[in-house]
C-alpha cells in the first residue's frame, strides 16, 4: 500500500480510512471486514488485548505511515478512534 | 541470609510468587562483606554452609530439583546426551550452584564486577543492533545469573530494562537498592496493568533500548494465559505475553543466557530468535516458544546445576 500524507488521509472520508484499518485487521487478526464499522470496540467486540494494540499500531504504522505513540495508543477504544486518529495525523508538539 | 531458593518450602498448589523469601539481610550482609574484605575463597564456602542448612530443611524444594534432575536424566537417555545422575548429591549440588549465584548476583551489584570475568561472543553482533538504533527483545530465563547479563551492559553502557516481578523479591532488591541506587532506573516493574507493561515494554524498544523479560516463568495471574512447550520430554507452560510480543514487534529478538563456566566466569549465550517469515502471529510466537524452549534445554544439559527453578516447572495447576 502507498503511504500517504496525514495531509492526504485528512481529507479522505471516516469510511475510506476505516476500510484501510478493516483491511490490516482481515489479514492481520483474521477478522471479517464487512463486520467491521466506526463503533466496533476493541476490548467488548473483539477481544482485544495489550499485544493485539501494539500488533495494529506496528501495522498502522507500516501501512498508513502514522507513527502511534504509546499515550495515544492506550486512549484508542473502537476504531472510530483509530480512524480519528490517521485523520488527525501525527500529534503535534 | 537470603540462599534459599524461590520456589522452595511450598504447598504443593502454590504459585511461585506466593512462596516467601527465608533467610536474613544481616546473613547476605556478613557474607558480602567476606566477599570484599576476604575475597571469594573465603565466601563461597560460607554459602556452602549456609545452604546446607536449607537443603536439609526444604523438603518440597528438594523434591522439585530432584524431579528436574530425574527429567534431565530421562531426557539426555533418550537423545544420547550426556549422563545425568538424579541423587541427593546432585540435587544438593543444584542447591549450592543457586547459593553461589546469588553470592555472584550481589557481588556484581556491589561494584565488585572486576573480579568478574565474562565472555561473550555474539556480543558485536549485539552492539550492532544497538548502533543501528534498534531496540532488541532479549528472552532470558531463571538459568545461570540474569545479572551478570546485566552488569556485562552497565558496564558497557547499553541501555538495559529489565522487566521484573518485583514483589516477589522485595527483600534482596532492598539490597540490590542500597548496594546500586540506580538500579531501579532501569528495572521495568510488572505493572497491575498488563497493559501499562506491555506499553511501556514497546516504548523501550522503539527508543533504540534494550529490553530483557525472563521467559520461563508465569507471573500471578497469567495461567489462562500461556503457551505449551516441550521441555525435558513433556510439556510445560510458559507465559505467552513474551513470545507473543517478540512476534509482534519489528525488534530483532535474542534468547540470551549468562551462564556460569567457573569461579566468577561467566559465559554469556545470545543467539538470534527469528519467526518462520510470512506466518501468522500465533504461529510464528508459537515457533519462537519452541525454540526458547530447546535452547533452554541445551543449556540446561550443559549447565544442569544452574536452572533455577525450585518448584514443580511442570505442574502448571499449581496457580491456583
Amino acid at each position: 500500500m502507498q503511504v500517504m500524507t496525514s495531509t492526504a488521509w485528512s481529507q479522505r472520508p471516516p469510511e475510506e480510512v476505516l476500510a484501510v484499518v478493516a483491511k490490516i485487521l482481515e489479514q492481520e487478526f483474521q477478522l471479517d471486514a464487512s463486520e467491521l464499522a466506526l463503533d466496533t470496540r476493541f476490548s467488548e467486540d473483539l477481544d482485544f488485548d495489550s499485544i493485539d494494540a501494539i500488533d495494529l499500531a506496528v501495522r498502522v504504522e507500516e501501512e498508513v505511515g502514522l507513527k502511534v505513540e504509546e499515550e495515544r495508543l492506550a486512549e484508542l477504544h473502537t476504531l472510530g478512534d483509530v480512524v480519528a486518529l490517521i485523520q488527525a495525523g501525527p500529534a503535534r508538539p | 541470609m537470603t540462599v534459599a531458593p524461590a520456589g522452595t518450602a511450598a504447598e504443593p498448589t502454590r504459585h511461585w510468587s506466593r512462596i516467601p523469601e527465608r533467610g536474613s539481610m544481616l546473613g547476605l550482609r556478613i557474607t558480602l562483606a567476606c566477599y570484599r574484605w576476604f575475597g571469594r575463597w573465603v565466601a563461597v564456602p560460607l554459602v556452602h554452609a549456609v545452604v546446607t542448612y536449607f537443603y536439609a530443611t526444604d523438603r518440597k524444594g528438594r523434591a522439585a530439583s530432584l524431579d528436574y534432575l530425574a527429567r534431565l536424566r530421562d531426557h539426555c537417555e533418550r537423545t544420547g546426551g550426556p549422563a545425568v545422575r538424579a541423587n541427593l548429591w546432585e540435587s544438593y549440588q543444584h542447591y549450592r550452584a543457586f547459593a553461589v549465584s546469588i553470592l555472584d548476583r550481589v557481588a556484581l551489584w556491589s561494584g565488585m564486577d572486576g573480579r568478574f570475568t565474562f565472555a561473550f561472543p555474539n556480543q558485536q553482533k549485539l552492539e550492532a543492533e544497538g548502533e543501528a538504533g534498534r531496540g532488541v527483545l532479549l528472552l532470558g530465563a531463571h538459568l545461570g545469573s540474569f545479572d551478570a547479563l546485566r552488569a556485562l551492559a552497565l558496564k558497557d553502557a547499553v541501555p538495559v530494562n529489565a522487566v521484573m516481578y518485583t514483589a516477589h523479591a522485595s527483600r534482596i532488591n532492598r539490597i540490590f537498592r542500597e548496594l546500586s541506587p540506580d538500579v531501579d532506573i532501569r528495572i521495568l516493574p510488572v505493572s497491575e496493568d498488563p497493559v501499562e507493561t506491555v506499553l511501556r515494554i514497546h516504548a523501550c524498544l522503539r527508543r533504540g533500548e534494550w529490553v530483557a523479560i525472563l521467559a520461563d516463568r508465569l507471573e500471578p495471574g497469567e495461567s489462562g494465559r500461556t503457551r505449551g512447550v516441550s521441555f525435558l520430554g513433556s510439556e510445560a507452560r510458559v507465559p505467552r505475553a513474551p513470545f507473543d510480543l517478540a512476534a509482534t514487534v519489528r525488534a530483532p529478538v535474542y534468547t540470551i543466557f549468562a551462564l556460569r563456566d567457573g569461579p566468577a566466569r561467566y559465559r554469556v549465550v545470545a543467539e538470534p530468535l527469528s519467526p518462520p517469515e510470512g506466518a501468522s502471529r500465533e504461529a510464528r510466537a508459537d515457533a519462537m516458544a519452541a525454540t526458547y524452549a530447546q535452547r533452554l534445554e541445551e543449556s540446561c544439559i550443559t549447565h544442569r546445576h544452574q536452572w533455577f527453578n525450585f518448584y514443580d516447572f511442570w505442574d502448571r495447576g499449581a496457580d491456583a
